[in-house]
């Protein structure tokens, strides 16, 4: 069976956050060595169709994912089946964005690429960087309306389910968690969560390396959830 | 300080209160939950912009009596549903966090 060298949780340069390097041109030049990605905006789907698109050419396949921000801030990775699905949850998120206007000189710029992958123009409103006015068991509510995995981002740390809410609220059920280190595998392993997944968030290019190794036939979100829900997903640890 | 106080002042106004004769001998603020758990002092009075059913859960377990927010926040039907069965009393201020906090510190010290 073929070994897929993955990272779910990807930013472009559409995410204020992210270095502004990080647009289709840097992903063909620095991927290499990874053929399953994620891309992962904040509150965005818009760059996953011209993304996944460009990135054919070299052979990376594209889980289309969106990382949503909560009411009580916490970060959640949803993947999706289907583009046209991410895409819509990701309209609904960012209508209900809390921060309109924003200034792009403090808090980064938010840039849109055309179908080539060229600077199309800046994405003035809203910041993609607010929290949305749903709480995150409504998100999680939408969310399942559609073939999708929910997976709350770096528990442990600051934007974190657990730094942020204490521990998991009651009534959802976890499609995984994404940790960031054995120790907080252990923890996590301690609160009773079950599947993982391993990234390295990544919003700078030299992040673009792979964090996991997945062994499975085809890179379809079908195989993407069967190996989280078969602990299938070995992590390729940093540090 | 009873908690009758704090309702008989204008800048709060109760959602849901067990008994008003609940003592609050201390407060703290914050929002990140992990950290209220940590060290959040018992029989205290918390201020916080979460409304999550959580900060129920949370409260119960460090014993804070009260959860007051902010204006223009709202506490989710679950987490009023919560505090109900857990005996944990919900206030709602006019003013934002910072003025919130001050009313309460000056009467907790006049005591």
């Amino acid at each position: 069976m073929p070994v897929f060298y993955a990272n779910f949780h990807i930013h472009t340069v559409l995410s204020p956050c992210a270095d502004i390097t990080m647009t289709p041109d840097i992903f063909l030049e620095y991927l290499e060595g990874l053929n399953w990605i994620s891309i992962t905006d904040h509150n965005t789907t818009k760059h996953i169709g011209v993304y996944s698109e460009l990135l054919k050419s070299i052979d990376v396949k594209v889980i289309p994912g969106i990382e949503v921000t909560s009411k009580e801030e916490v970060h959640i990775l949803v993947y999706f089946e289907k583009i046209k699905d991410a895409e819509e949850f990701g309209e609904i998120i960012e209508n209900s964005l809390t921060m309109r206007e924003y200034d792009p000189d403090k808090l980064g710029y938010q840039i849109l690429c055309d179908k080539n992958g060229n600077f199309k123009k800046i994405y003035e409103t809203p910041f993609l960087g607010s929290s949305s006015k749903f709480s995150i068991d409504e998100i999680y509510n939408i969310s399942k309306e559609y073939n999708s995995l929910f997976i709350p981002a770096h528990i442990f740390r600051f934007n974190g389910l657990i730094t942020n809410l204490g521990f998991p609220p009651e009534n959802l059920v976890l499609d995984a968690v994404e940790i960031k280190n054995k120790k907080e595998l252990e923890r996590a392993k301690k609160l009773g969560f079950k599947n993982f997944i391993f990234n390295s968030d990544a919003h700078f290019p030299e992040q673009l390396i792979p964090s996991v190794k997945i062994e499975t036939n085809a890179r379809t979100f079908e195989e993407f959830k069967k190996s989280i829900m078969e602990r299938k997903v070995m992590p390729l640890w940093q540090h | 300080m009873k908690i009758s106080e704090l309702i008989k002042d204008k800048n709060f106004e109760k959602v849901y209160i067990v008994d008003d004769a609940i003592n609050i001998k201390n407060g703290y603020i914050g929002d990140l939950l992990s950290e209220i758990m940590r060290n959040a002092p018992g029989e205290s009075v918390w201020l916080t912009h979460q409304t999550h059913p959580n900060i129920i859960a949370v409260a119960s377990i460090v014993e804070i009596n009260t959860i007051i927010i902010p204006e223009g926040f709202e506490f989710e039907s679950e987490t009023i549903k919560k505090a109900k069965e857990n005996n944990i009393n919900l206030l709602k201020s006019r003013c934002n966090i910072f003025k919130a906090a001050g009313i309460i510190y000056t009467k907790l010290i006049e005591e």
